[in-house]
């Protein structure tokens, strides 16, 4: 006999697929590494399945396993491979999000979070993305809630600063 | 929350004031500060202009990014993954799907899985029949992630460039500087097709050179040039995303031709490239 969480874990998983893949791209800053990074994190979450606490969110708990199979297993194999993690500045945009041809602003907002410092990054995507409130946040990264909204208040200067001349922001773009 | 809601408001303060994260007291001991402090103002309206919401915006064309179809075929051939039956007899198998909808939706998901393997094991032969190459080996996944790619593109995506050429000059020449090719207006030009735009993008760790054209008749058209290729094939059709592509790789460059024009056509200017750029 199947426990209800192994159930809703089971029935769950395929909802959030591409949601992982989005998390884990931040992450890693490439979508092969971020396919695997779903891969393993749906092998574990199948494993501890029975540890799912039936009513609590399915995602937030997928997100937990996904992060830390990058932070202690993935993460570091690649580094050690010397293959180093994420290259600011070599992808136009994120390797996964190719172009956002119709939204300029969200171009530039894309490549401006892509070369955000990697904690600012994923606080910044936790937050305002996936929508988890500063307290949500901080359980998750582990750290204390001032350090997320210090990381908040980083990111969203320098994200200020690439708005702060649209227009020519905007030709340079169309041009480009 | 460790605003201490004394003092003059941090950065980190506006920010949670903007993200609706303060308590009443700290709104209040914020706009208090904003009433009287022009700076403060200054720095409130530079931070929110680019907001939360922008950034979720920007971030959901990634969702669209992701490999769904093939993270779901993973999924559902992990051993562990395999929906099991309750410990009730068989008798009442719809009393189990009406229970458990989503069970018995992931059950009907898995059905037109199942079938769609099978028609993929039954395409090669269809495939091969009428022409057109089976992709399947990893050398090709950077065409299928640009033909992808390019399915999103619409006329208007490029109607607003200008056609001068100096500026496609230059960016040309900074294509052709990252995938170590030299690319000038002349080699990349075609009869008929307006020349729009040369970019450096990113596929898998390695440079990806996109040329793109507009066509009055057909609309969009590209040259993509992939600096990672360990065959020499000679030009090839094929079809990925709906769009037409001719293919080739030379001398550790993989090249594609993609757009809507019609496999001949496409098949003549990829032909007219080929002799160009692998000179």
């Amino acid at each position: 006999m199947i426990e209800t969480g192994q159930l809703e874990v089971r029935a769950g998983l395929v909802d959030h697929l591409a949601r992982l893949w989005r998390y884990g791209l931040v992450l890693s800053g490439r979508r092969d590494i971020a396919e695997d990074l779903v891969q393993a994190t749906c092998v574990r979450a199948l494993e501890r399945a029975p540890q799912f606490a039936v009513g609590s969110r399915l995602d937030r708990w997928l997100f937990s396993i996904l992060r830390s199979i990058w932070l202690n297993e993935l993460r570091s194999r690649r580094i050690r491979q010397g293959e180093g993690v994420v290259e600011a500045e070599a992808a136009l945009i994120f390797e996964g999000a190719k172009e956002i041809e119709t939204n300029i602003l969200a171009r530039q907002v894309l490549r401006h979070v892509q070369m955000l410092p990697q904690a600012q990054r994923e606080t910044l995507f936790l937050t305002y993305v996936e929508g988890l409130t500063y307290r949500d946040a901080a359980v998750m990264l582990d750290v204390p809630i001032g350090t997320v909204m210090s990381r908040l208040a980083a990111a969203r200067e320098t994200l200020s600063k690439l708005n702060s001349a649209p227009e020519n922001a905007t030709t340079a773009e169309s041009e480009g | 929350m460790t605003t201490s809601s004394a003092g003059r408001p941090t950065e980190a303060d506006l920010v949670a004031f903007l993200d609706r994260e303060l308590s009443p007291v700290q709104v209040q001991w914020v706009e208090s500060w904003l009433a009287r402090d022009a700076a403060l103002r200054r720095r409130l309206d530079l931070l929110g202009r680019v907001g939360g919401g922008h950034v979720k915006e920007a971030f959901s064309a990634l969702l669209a990014a992701a490999p769904e179809a093939r993270l779901k075929a993973k999924l559902l051939a992990l051993p562990g993954y395999r929906p099991e039956r309750p410990a009730t007899p068989w008798r009442k198998p719809w009393l189990w799907a009406r229970n458990r909808p989503r069970l018995a939706l992931l059950a009907a998901g898995i059905a037109i899985f199942m079938a769609g393997m099978l028609i993929d094991r039954l395409l090669p032969e269809w495939r091969e029949v009428v022409g057109i190459e089976v992709a399947s080996d990893n050398e090709d996944e950077w065409r299928q992630a640009v033909a992808e790619y390019m399915s999103l593109y619409t006329p208007e995506t490029l109607s607003g460039i200008a056609d001068e050429v100096p500026p496609k000059d230059r960016e040309l020449a900074a294509v052709g500087a990252k995938l170590g090719i030299h690319l000038l207006p002349s080699s990349v030009s075609l009869p008929g097709v307006a020349l729009k735009r040369a970019q450096i993008l990113e596929y898998d760790g390695k440079p990806l050179g996109q040329i793109a054209y507009l066509d009055p008749r057909d609309g969009v058209m590209a040259l993509c040039i992939y600096a990672d290729s360990h065959q020499e094939i000679a030009p090839s059709t094929e079809q990925r995303a709906g769009l037409n592509i001719v293919h080739w790789a030379s001398h550790g460059r993989a090249f594609m031709l993609v757009g809507r024009k019609t496999m001949p056509e496409l098949r003549e200017l990829a032909s007219v490239l080929s002799q160009r750029l692998t000179l």
